[in-house]
């Protein structure tokens, strides 16, 4: 039915992060996985690197290992190649350094520098994990990355 | 004071921080960095990473390897031989210089006869009808500005839809801004994908468009042909037997014209009616030009014929023809007209028509009431009238064709079957009856239609015509037309 004028409805499925309020929900499901965590019964340390760990996995696979669009809007217009792109390419048409890319990227640093105060320094396997987590999630965000495929294709 | 909130709890965190190993603090000053360094950057696009550059040779063998394919289909048969015979009239040029009425200045001409517009019911440019259009203007001023559904309704819509439907003698009725907008939107309207359409070869180019819009299977039958259209609904019959749910998941339509444009003649409705009714099919009638003409006061084909309404479940056309005013109109019952409402392409989407085109509407139909035997009945007795002198004058070399009640007279040439001669022929002999002061019309069609007609001179009867106007054109006519 749209024929030519105005601009093109976007693909809710991946802006979604761009949307009112999706910022604090993003924040406090990170809360509500450390108080259950602490619900376990762990140290602050572990606490945070297990925190930092998962949030690294998930955001891994969620943003930068599946390709295509999270959550599929058939009934709207779908850019080119989608298909051929992770999340996070997608994400704001594919510019950089969008407000949202910029929350996903700090939030990273973020978790990770409550890790790292979080861990006696005596506890070397703790820093080295939470530092590999803390790469493992940062570097494909990093523009230079972008639709560059290093595991597969 | 105890927990997390106490001073006590908060200086010991912070001095915990203060004695933290100063390699952790780096790694902290690390991460504030960052964090400040990433937040400050500006958005941007990338740019697309260029393909590889392609060699010479690399290029060459590509433009070797590609072949052209055509744009296009090649043009359809028929297409190729309208095409043909319309570029002929591209050395007649015809400006009316005048307001059509009964007699026009076109080209040179000055006073010509006009037999080539439809103005059935001479309505058009009526004082009457020119007053209350102006009494409106001052009220509403011109335009509708928006669709019916958005700020485009008037209470003048409202009433004229009340008027058709009285007058048509239906239950509700719907107007469309555009008459050749209004069949070609009613049909994809309740017709979609998979649902038949039966569909005679003669009706005009809006019913043809609506009926391929709606991207329904569509049948022909032959023009007016009553034992072809009883052979496809036999063979469709029996093709029921096979799959005795697809009925009812079919909706099913006979298309016809009550009045056709191109011919000239009436479909034998009431033969229609009774097909329709033993095969379970709905009924579509293009009354475009029935409307103002048939029934004692032009009331339309149920009228004429009398039979009810409701036997027609979607009825309408162009108000132009007899009514003398822009706009189109479908009545039916109340469900067909609501589900237009939202479903007919012409009602959604473009803007209403004018408040006082719609009084010129409902202007015309009261003066059809009330002087239906001057307007309706003068109409007819001018007709047969015509007609009579046409086919005694012309003789051999004229086929006068439809109805004899037909307002509508095509007149066929003889002498040649190729069309492409015909037409010349025909547009000389068009252009020699303008000379002699009478402005007839040698109609052209589109390629896309299903089966172009045969060329013809079209006169069109009007009542403002009186029978000295017309006998003096029929002896100019036989005239012409006889001689070679």
């Amino acid at each position: 039915m749209q024929a030519g004028h105005g601009s093109v409805t976007s693909d809710v499925g991946v802006e979604w992060l761009g949307k009112k309020g999706s910022w604090s929900f993003y924040v406090a499901l990170l809360l509500i996985g450390r108080v259950l965590v602490s619900i376990l019964g762990l140290e602050p340390s572990a606490a945070w690197t297990l925190v930092n760990i998962g949030h690294c996995v998930v955001t891994f696979i969620t943003f930068h290992w599946c390709k295509g669009s999270p959550f599929p809007t058939y009934w709207l217009y779908v850019p080119e190649n989608e298909d051929t792109y992770t999340w996070w390419e997608q994400i704001d048409r594919g510019w950089q350094f969008t407000p949202s890319r910029k929350f996903c990227i700090v939030l990273v640093i973020v978790l990770y520098l409550f890790a790292v105060g979080a861990t006696p320094w005596s506890n070397v396997w703790m820093h080295m994990l939470n530092f590999v987590a803390f790469l493992v999630s940062l570097t494909p965000k990093l523009p230079c990355m972008d639709k560059v495929r290093i595991f597969r294709d | 004071m105890q927990g997390i909130y106490s001073i006590d709890f908060l200086t010991e965190q912070a001095k915990a921080w203060v004695s933290m190993n100063q390699y952790q603090h780096l790694l902290e000053l690390m991460c504030v960095l960052l964090s400040i360094y990433f937040w400050l950057q500006r958005a941007y696009k990338p740019k697309s990473k260029g393909k590889k550059k392609l060699t010479r040779e690399e290029i060459e063998l590509a433009c070797k390897q590609w072949k052209s394919v055509p744009l296009g289909e090649p043009p359809h048969s028929d297409a190729e031989a309208a095409w043909k015979r319309n570029s002929l009239a591209a050395e007649y040029d015809y400006v009316m210089k005048s307001e059509s009425r009964e007699t026009v200045d076109v080209a040179d001409a000055k006073g010509a006869l006009n037999l080539a517009s439809f103005n059935f019911s001479g309505l058009q440019g009526s004082d009457q009808v020119k007053e209350a259009c102006a009494e409106t203007m001052k009220h509403y001023g011109c335009g509708s500005c928006g669709p019916r559904g958005f700020y485009g309704t008037t209470d003048v819509h409202l009433r004229c839809e009340e008027r058709v439907a009285e007058f048509c003698g239906s239950k509700d009725a719907i107007i469309y801004s555009f008459g050749t907008a209004t069949m070609s939107s009613v049909i994809p309207a309740f017709c979609k994908r998979d649902d038949v359409l039966i569909c005679d070869e003669g009706v005009s180019y809006a019913v043809q468009a609506g009926c391929h819009l709606s991207r329904s299977q569509i049948h022909w039958f032959k023009h007016n042909d009553l034992e072809d259209l009883k052979r496809i609904l036999e063979d469709i019959h029996q093709a029921d037997v096979a799959d005795p749910k697809r009925p009812s998941r079919q909706r099913r339509f006979i298309v016809l014209e009550a009045l056709y444009t191109d011919y000239g003649d009436f479909a034998p409705l009431k033969e229609i009616i009774m097909l329709k009714n033993q095969y379970k099919y709905r009924l579509i009638v293009d009354e475009s030009n029935s409307i103002g003409v048939l029934g004692a006061s032009g009331h339309g084909v149920c009228e004429e014929l009398s039979i009810p309404r409701d036997e027609i479940e979607v009825s309408g056309g162009d108000f132009s023809p007899a009514l003398g005013t822009i706009g189109g109109f479908i009545v039916g019952e109340r469900i067909v007209v609501n589900h237009q409402r939202l479903s007919g392409a012409g009602y959604c989407f473009s803007a209403s028509q004018p408040p006082y085109l719609a009084t010129a509407a409902i202007e015309a139909m009261n003066l059809l009431d009330s002087e239906g035997e001057s307007r309706v009945g003068k109409l007819r007795q001018l007709t047969r009238k015509f007609r009579d002198l046409l086919s005694t004058g012309c003789g051999k070399c004229v086929e006068v064709l439809g109805d004899r009640d037909s307002p509508i007279v095509h007149l066929k040439l003889l002498g040649t079957e190729d069309d492409v001669e015909l037409q010349k022929a025909t547009l000389r002999k068009q252009k020699q009856l303008l000379d002699e002061g009478v402005f007839v019309s040698a109609p052209l069609y589109v390629g896309m239609i299903h089966k172009i007609p045969e060329p013809t001179l079209r006169l069109s009867v009007s009542a403002a015509h009186d029978e000295k106007m017309l006998t003096e054109a029929a002896v100019k006519i036989c005239t012409v037309l006889t001689r070679d």
